[in-house]
Formats: C-alpha cells, structure tokens, sequence
C-alpha cells in the first residue's frame, strides 16, 4: 500500500501536468485562470500550493481531482489521462484514486460519521458489503474519533468534522489526496491535529496535495508551489522557496 | 442491511416530513382523481351496456293494427329475425299533488316470460294481478305512491282508480324523474275487466345478426314490414333506436368527457406539483449530490437514489388508490340509481387498474424526471462555489430591467417584485400550478353557468306559457275561443301536429318525429335560424328543421327536397331552413296552411298554445286548472298540459348531473388548486432561506423580511389570477361548445359566472398571504448562523 502500482510499475511520477490552461466564460469576456502550468509530482510527496486568493489555486487542484476540466493542456493523474474521460468515467476514476478534502468538510447532514465513511466504498463498490463497516470503523479509529461513529455530523466540532472527511477521502484507499484549505475553518490546535494526520498519512505513502495558508507548512511539506495570477511563481522545496513566495502570501 | 446511500434517503424523507408529504399529497390526489373517474367510468360503461343488453332490447318497433299470435310465429322463424314480442300501451295521465301527469300503462301478454325488453320483478307482487297495476320502480316517486297505494289516473276521458301491486324494473323506458312521466304495466285480463280496449300494436323485433349495425336493422325491418303488408297488415311506423344504445347514453357519455377531461387536468396539476416540490427539493440537495460525485458517486447511482424516493413516493400514494376506487365505485352507483339501472359487479375492469397504476407510477415519475435530471446534472464545481449562480443573476433580461426602474413603490415590494421574477423555472411552475387551478375552478362554473343560460336563452324565445296536447283534432277557432275566454288566459294560438318520417330513396321511412304547425306568422316562437329561413306564409311546402332533427340527418341541406310521409301521407317538401331549439327532440315546423292542406284537417288542431296574463308559477298552475275546468264539458280530451315551468323543469331535470357534477368539479379544483398554492409558496421560501438569512446579517428586520416574503407570495397570487381570469374564458368556452354538441347537438349559450372569478380571487388572497407567511415565520425563528449554514 505504500507505493503507488500500476501494471506492477512503481509509478514515480503521480501527478503530471503540461501546458495546462483554464479560462473561463464570463459576461465581461474570457477570464483566464490557470495559464500554462507544467507540474509534477511523485508518489509520496506532500506538496502545498500557496498564492493569493484568486490566484487559481482551487483551480488548480480541481482540474487534478476531475472536478474540473483544462481548457488545454494534459492532465495525467495516477497513470490517468483525464483529458478523455466522460464525467461518469471521472467520477468512477475519482471514487479509486482520489480523495477529496474540502474547506467546509461537506459531510452529508442526515448520515451518521460512519455512514458517511462507507458512502464512497459503497459508491465505488469497495470490498464487500459487510466488511465496510469494519474499514470505516478503523479509519475513524485512524483519524481519532471511532467514539463518534454512530453521531451525526452536525453534533460534531469543526475539526472532527474535517477528521470524519479525511476518513471519508481514505475509504476507498486512494493513492492520493487533495485538500482544498483543509485547515481554513479551524482553530489553530485543531489545524495542528488535522495536519498532523496529513504528516502521517504521507509517511505511509499517500500523495497529498493541499491548498493552504497556514504559516509554518515548510516544516511538513516537501514541496512548495505559489501561484500568482493563475501562473507557477515558486516551485521548490525548503525555507527558501518559502522565503521568496511569502510576498505572495495573503 | 442497507447500503448507507438508501439510508441517505431514508433519512432525508425523515429530515424533509413536510415537503415528503406534500409531495405525497400531490401523487395521491392525482392517484385519487384518476382512480375515481377511471373507475367510475370502467363501471358505469360496462354496466350500462351490460345491464341494457341483458334485457334484450328491441331492434327495430313497428307500429301496426292488431296482430294476431301466428303472425309472430311466422315473424319468429324468419332467418333474419332472432325473436318478436308484441305489446300494447296507453297514453292517458295520472292525478299526483293536484295537477296531472304523463301516464303510460304498458300491457304485456305473458309477464312471466317477457322476451324483448325485458322486465324484472323488484318489489311486491309480479306479475300484475287481475285489476292492479305494478309501476317502474323509478316512477313511483313521480307517482308520489307506494306499493297498496291507490292512483288516479284518466285514459280517454274515463277516470280510474288503480291499486298499486308492486314494482318492476324495465330498462327500455328513460328515468321517469327526468320525463316527469309515469310508467305503468297491467294484464291485457285487467284491461278487459275495466272496459278498456286494448290493442297490442307493437311489434318488437331483435335481429338475428349485427345488432348493432343500424343499417341492417332498418333493412330487415323494411322486409319484415313488407311481409306483414303483403300478408293485409297496415304498418304506420317503424322506429329503429340507436341500437344497443341506453336511453341516456348521451347524458353518460357527456358527463363521461367532462369527467375524464377534468379527471386528466388534475392530474395534469398534481403532476405540475410534483415537480415543484421536486424541483425545490433537489436544489436543496444540489451541494450534497455535488459531494457525492466528489467521492466517486456515478451519476447514474445518484440519480438511481433519487428516482427511488420518487418510486417510493408513488408506493406511498397508491395507499390512497382505494379511495379512488371506492369514491369511482360509489359515483358509479349513484349515477347507476339516478339512471335507473343495476350495478351487478363493482370491480374495476382489469386494462382500467393496470391504467390506474400505469399512471400512478409512470406519471409522477416522469413529473419528476426534469427536476432530477437538472438535479443531478451540475458539476461538482458549479455546486461546491458560488460562480454557479451567476447566470441567474438578476438584472441579465429585458423584463428585470424594467423592473428595476419601477418607482414610488415602497421598498420591500420592490424587492419582492425582482424576487418573484428572478427563478423562472419555479415561477412557470408555480404559475402553471395557481393558472390551472383557478382555470379549472372558474371553469367548472361557466360551464354549468352557460349550461343554465343556454336553457334561459330557449325560454326567453318561446312565448307561450302553456302547450296543451289534445286526444283528438278539435276544431281549430273553437279550442282558440275557449282557451281565451278562461280566466288568466291572454292569447291562445292553435297549432296543427302530427307524426313525420322521412324516406329515403329506397323508400325506407326512418324514425318518426313530431311535426308542429304553427301559422307562419306566429308569435310565439322565434327561434334562432342557423340556416336558411323561417316559415313564410306562401303555400310552398316548406319544413324547417330543429338542429336536433338536422343532427339525425348530417347529409341534408337547406334547399333540398325531401320525401316526407305526414298523416299517412306521403309528399314532397322542401327544406327551408335550420332553427336552433336548445334541449328540444327532433323536431320539424310546416306552415299551418300547408298542414291543412297536406293532412286535409282543415281548420283542424290538436295542440293549442297559450299566453298567460301572469308568468310564476302559482299563476301557471291556476291557469292550467282554469283550462281544465273550460275544456271538460266541451268533451274534448286533454291529453297533455305542459306550463313552461314544467317542461322547463324536465330539462334541468335531464342535465342536472352534469351540472351537479361541474359544481363537484369546481370544489375539487378549488382544493387541489388550494394546495397548489400552498405547496409552490412554501417551497418557494424555503428555498430561499440562505437569502433570508443573508438578508438578516444585513440587518433586515423580521417585520420586514415577512412583508417581503408574503408581499412576494400576494404578488404570485394576484397574477396568477389574472393569467386564470385570461384563459378560462377561451378554455371554458371550448369546453361549453364540446359539452352542448354531445349533450344537446348544439353549442351552448356561453356565459360567465363572475361569482367563480370573485371567489378564486379571495381564495388566492387569501392562501398566497397563509402560504408565504407561514414559512416566513418559521424563517424568521431561525438565526443567522442557522440559516447560512442551511444545506
Ligand atoms: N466558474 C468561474 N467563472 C468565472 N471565473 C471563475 C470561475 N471559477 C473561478 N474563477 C476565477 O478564477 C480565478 C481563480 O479562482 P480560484 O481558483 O478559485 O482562486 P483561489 O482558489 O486561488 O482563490 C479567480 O479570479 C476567480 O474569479
Ligand atoms: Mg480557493
């Protein structure tokens, strides 16, 4: 489960786009958000896409989880090139190899915290149905919080939620993760717990890609991108690259 | 166990118990409509036929002198002939609350064994014995007597007093209550007994084969009637009924189409309903079915969970079928009794449930497939941020433009004015819901409103007040003079009648109608001319038609000749022209002096008209006793005395389920429409909640935000009305037309009912502040953090 298989290759390169570009329809004209990104990640990595807001970052990582589509360009994801695939193809593709954190947690109100883990394997017809429950139980054993299982979500705090998504986006065991300001509702010790688990997850493997703006991420994450009107303005790993994408920092 | 996407909707239904319902309210009223005129109308259709057919109704009825047993031997074995019945009846009139009314005692040889239109025994004794009578079991409420009762009854001139025995049930006479007229039976030995002569002129006839081709019957009729001539009888008449055909087939089949047509819109209603609710309730779903597709949800699963809850809405309202069945089951009977016949089986023809059922599920699942399918088509992005909505955005059409340079208008109507307008899709749907229900309300009510003006609009063209049928031709000045010298008598006018039949070029007499003749010039008629003209006093043998005896004959034309056999003579007349007599027999008017000529009754009438100083009808009562008391020492016989009030009262008599049934046409609009409103108004502020609160954070008063809400739902409310009062005037006119030609063979008199208008108008006003008030307040209760975080 460590690394990422496909045709018993160990895939190095996970994430792989070039010369992706997207613009958008508006009534003031075309709007252009992401211009001629070339990006790639490796399997393992925890990479951070920082910039300021309008700066395309949610773009960038829904183009990356299929949500969705360049305008031009290729986007090849866990061996996958998205770019001919139909949305239910997507949402197929999406349900195996990636887990999608968002902002708000997004857990549906009238599933309790284990229903709600089962959703995606139950979706994506992940193993059989009676030992779902046991997975879900051990992931919410994983992110902490098993003694919430059969709650609603609404009873929870904010940074259970987020714990009961991030649960969630592992159900059926995606090599990758995407994380669009996981950590944005949160205080600041919940933040810490929630990145903590990111940490870990990372050393058992996953690819994690996260927008955030939280200050001290060099200390996690491998790898730095700052965005700047819709273009790559930082791309690196360290204290450095941190350095010089501050200013961009919101 | 369930898998937790079923448990989603589980839950949802539970979280959404308000909305479910509505929903299943609408399912279920439109379950229920269509299960009950589905139903009534399988029963009615089949045991209406069934139970006409079981009599065995004559095909053909030839009218001839006396006839003798092996006659109808020779006429039962002929190939083409399946079997012949002879019977005799007597016209005379029967004394009930101090006036006199139709009588008809029919008398048949073998009671026992009636073979043609059959007779059943229902209560008391049967056969009739010797020197009582039995009466149609629904004619002894117009007899006003009960079995061991006596009657007073007059045929020709002789007054008697009959016991009444028992009851029978004899499908071949119409409901008495709609004819006025009382039908009794007797033995030929009774007859004997009180010295009346009895001839049994009645030949009935069925066919041995294609019983139900009119044609066929007319041709074996023609060879059996020239059989008898050749065998020395005289054939006066033959009579061909529409065969197969129950009296008041007509009177079924149009309230049949009114029952359907309307049935079909409510269902159409609750269907608009369904998707309302539908609609609403996915758009508060849009983020959770984005999430899901966030996850790996395939579209078609999603979708799947949501045509499941609509399936399962369906199962829930087809709880309320039986409640259709049974309201269909019970109208059947009801109609069945006004109409005088059985119903032997209640169960719902089988292609009738599997339509009930088809359009139970298929109905509100194709109402709800455009809101699922648009539900269920965003993208996730467009779902997860607020980019989407853009389009929506209002100030982007012409008419939001205008809207916003409306002035000197308060505030928060302005506000409510731009909200209304800006979902379209929930306005065309919330509109189409209100239009409907106030179209199909008003509607019921100008139907029925045109139905009675059009029977106003006959009596304001006739302007007699009595008609008096006599036994006999009477001098013509002297019935005249006498009827005038009465007390409470103005104007009194003889008029020439007789029997007519038309024949063809095969020399085939069709069914006979009556002919009236009136002078020319005559006053007291002045019915509307469709074609042609009315009489002139020339000596030219012209007939005019009414449109229902023109209806009988489609192919002829103002201008040509016809073969016109008239007092047993035959002749050529012309047709001159079409007049238009709502809710009249087939009938045809000939001059009063080409009647004397042709009849040669010159001088002659048997029927007389006549003017009353006093028009209510206290005055027309004593008017006709005063005729009464002038005809009776003059020795001639009345046959029939009908005042305007009467014959007036047969004709209401004769639509009043179907008026009755449009008044219970407009209750039921009035409550589906009712719902309607408040379904699309709730769901019109519950879907704007988020708005609410938003509107709160930026500090907006509860007072406020309520004036808006309901302002916007008044709004709604009042043009839905408006858009109602548009359409219902064309639509029910339409409907009016449709219903005059099955029902009368002539398009009503159209009318308008404004109370329908005024009513709808309050219901509107009322519900749309009830509506929008209501969710406004729970609303309100809520707090700002509650309502943006509202899925
Ligand atoms: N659906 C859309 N239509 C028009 N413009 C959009 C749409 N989605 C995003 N944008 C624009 O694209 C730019 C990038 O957006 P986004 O990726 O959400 O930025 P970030 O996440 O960095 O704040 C923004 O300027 C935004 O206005
Ligand atoms: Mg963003």
């Amino acid at each position: 489960m460590n690394t990422y298989i496909e045709n018993g290759v160990p895939r190095r390169q996970i994430i792989k786009l070039e010369g992706v570009q997207k613009a958008y329809e508006t009534s003031a004209g075309e709007f252009v958000a992401l211009r001629d990104i070339n990006l790639s990640i490796k399997t393992g990595e925890f990479a951070t896409v920082i910039g300021k807001s309008g700066s395309g970052k949610s773009t960038l990582l829904n183009i990356i989880a299929g949500i969705d589509r360049a305008t031009a360009g290729e986007v090849v994801v866990g061996g996958t090139s998205l770019n001919g695939l139909s949305e239910n193809q997507l949402a197929i593709w999406r349900g195996k190899t990636v887990g999608v954190i968002f902002q708000f947690f997004q857990l549906l109100p009238t599933l309790t915290v284990a229903e709600n883990v089962m959703l995606p394997m139950d979706f994506g017809r992940f193993l059989n149905g009676n030992k779902r429950k046991q997975r879900a139980l051990d992931l919410l054993e994983r992110v902490g919080i098993v003694g919430q299982a059969h709650k609603l979500p609404h009873t929870l705090s904010g940074g259970q939620q987020q714990r009961v998504a991030i649960a969630r986006a592992l159900a059926n065991d995606p090599p990758i993760l995407v994380a669009d300001e996981p950590t944005g509702n949160l205080d600041t010790h919940t933040a810490e717990v929630v990145l903590n688990l990111f940490s870990a997850l990372v050393n058992e493997g996953k690819t994690i890609l996260m927008v955030t703006h939280e200050r001290d991420i060099e200390t996690r994450s491998h790898r730095l991108i700052s965005l700047e009107d819709g273009r790559i303005l930082v791309d690196g790993a360290g204290q450095k690259e941190l350095k010089d994408a501050l200013p961009t920092l919101a | 166990m369930l898998s937790p996407r079923w448990r989603k909707v589980f839950r949802d239904i539970q979280a959404n118990l308000g909305q479910v319902a509505l929903v299943v309210c609408a399912i279920a009223v439109g379950v229920v409509s269509v299960g009950w005129f589905t139903s009534s109308y399988g029963i009615l259709s089949r045991e209406l036929e069934a139970n006409y057919v079981a009599t065995n109704p004559a095909s053909a009825i030839l009218y001839l002198d006396d006839i003798s047993p092996d006659v109808i031997e020779s006429i039962q074995s002929r190939s083409d002939i399946l079997d012949a019945e002879v019977m005799g009846m007597l016209q005379g009139r029967i004394h009930v609350d101090g006036e006199w009314r139709t009588f008809q005692l029919y008398v048949r040889q073998d009671y026992e064994n009636t073979r043609i239109n059959q007779l059943v025994p229902e209560d008391g004794e049967f056969p009739p014995p010797l020197g009582e009578i039995l009466i149609e079991r629904a004619a002894l409420s117009v007899a006003d007597a009960d079995i061991g009762d006596e009657i007073q009854v007059q045929i020709e001139n002789q007054e008697y007093t009959l016991p009444v025995a028992g009851t029978l049930h004899d499908l071949g006479v119409p409901p008495a209550w709609q004819e006025n007229n009382v039908y009794a039976y007797a033995t030929p030995e009774t007859l004997t007994r009180l010295g009346i002569e009895i001839a049994f002129d009645e030949l009935r006839i069925t066919v041995a084969e294609n019983a139900g081709d009119e044609t066929h019957i007319r041709n074996v009729a023609l060879d059996v009637t020239d059989w008898l001539e050749s065998e020395g009888y005289t054939v006066f008449r033959v009579q061909v009924p529409p065969p197969l055909e129950h009296p008041n087939q007509n009177q079924m089949e149009s309230l049949m189409m009114l029952l359907s047509g309307f049935g079909s819109l409510v269902f159409v209603l609750t269907a608009i309903l369904v998707t309302n609710v539908m609609s609403a309730y996915l758009s508060k779903q849009v983020r959770q079915i984005a999430v899901m597709k966030a996850i790996g949800g395939r579209r078609g699963q999603i979708t799947g969970l949501y045509v499941g809850m609509v399936l399962l809405f369906c199962a829930l309202a087809a709880l309320a079928l039986p409640v259709g069945v049974i309201a269909g089951q019970e109208t059947a009977s009801f109609l069945a009794s006004m109409l005088n016949f059985n119903i032997e089986s209640e169960t719902i023809p089988a292609n009738i449930l599997l339509l009930q059922v088809a359009m139970g599920l298929l109905v509100p699942l194709l109402a709800a497939s455009y809101p699922i399918y648009r539900g269920t088509h965003v993208t996730v992005r467009e779902a997860l941020n607020d980019y989407g909505l853009s389009q929506n955005a209002f100030g982007a059409r012409w008419f939001d433009r205008q809207l916003s340079r409306v002035r000197g208008v308060q505030r928060p109507l302005l506000l409510s004015l731009r909200n209304t307008f800006r979902q379209r899709w929930r306005l065309i749907l919330t509109f189409s819901t209100l239009a409907i229900g106030g179209t199909l309300f008003m509607a019921a009510l100008n139907v029925r409103a045109s139905l009675l003006n059009s029977i106003d609009e006959r009596y304001e063209r006739q302007h007699y007040d009595i008609a008096i049928n006599f036994a006999d031709a009477y001098p013509a000045e002297q019935l005249e003079s006498i009827a005038i010298a009465t007390e409470g008598v103005v104007d009194a006018e003889a008029w020439g009648t007789g029997s007519g039949a038309i024949i063809d070029t095969n020399g085939t007499a069709g069914n006979t109608f009556i002919v009236l003749a009136p002078p020319a010039e005559t006053p007291l008629v002045d019915w509307e001319v469709l074609e042609g003209r009315w009489l002139s006093g020339d000596i030219e043998n012209g007939i005019v038609f009414n449109h229902a005896l023109l209806a009988e004959y489609p192919d002829l034309q103002v201008g040509d000749e016809i073969t016109l056999s008239l007092a047993d003579r035959t002749q050529s007349w012309r047709l001159v022209g079409i007049v238009r007599e709502t809710a009249a027999p087939p009938l045809a008017y000939i001059a009063y002096a080409d009647f004397e000529r042709a009849t040669s009754l010159t001088g002659q009438a048997q029927r007389l008209m006549v003017v009353t100083d006093e028009h209510d009808e206290q005055s027309l009562i004593a008017a006709k006793q005063n005729l009464e008391a002038s005809f009776d020492p003059t020795g001639m016989v009345m046959r029939s005395n009908l005042s305007s009030f009467d014959s007036r009262q047969i004709i209401e008599d004769h639509i009043v389920l179907i008026t009755s049934f449009l008044v219970m046409a407009a209750a039921l609009s009035l409550v589906v429409g009712g719902l309607g409103l408040m379904t699309t108004m709730g769901t019109n502020v519950l879907e704007r909640t988020r708005e609410i609160g938003v509107m709160r954070a930026i500090g907006a008063s509860n007072n406020a935000l309520t004036r808006i809400i309901v302002g916007e739902g008044v709004v709604i409310g009042l043009l839905s009305w408006l858009l109602a009062a548009v359409i219902v005037v064309p639509f029910s006119y339409i409907v009016a037309q449709q219903l005059g030609q099955s029902l009368l063979q002539t398009s009503l008199d159209f009318a308008v009912n404004p109370s329908g208008f005024v009513i709808w108008l309050g219901v509107v006003a009322v519900f749309s502040v009830i509506a929008s008030w209501l969710p406004a307040w729970s609303a309100n209760r809520l707090t700002v953090h509650d309502v943006l975080a509202y899925e």
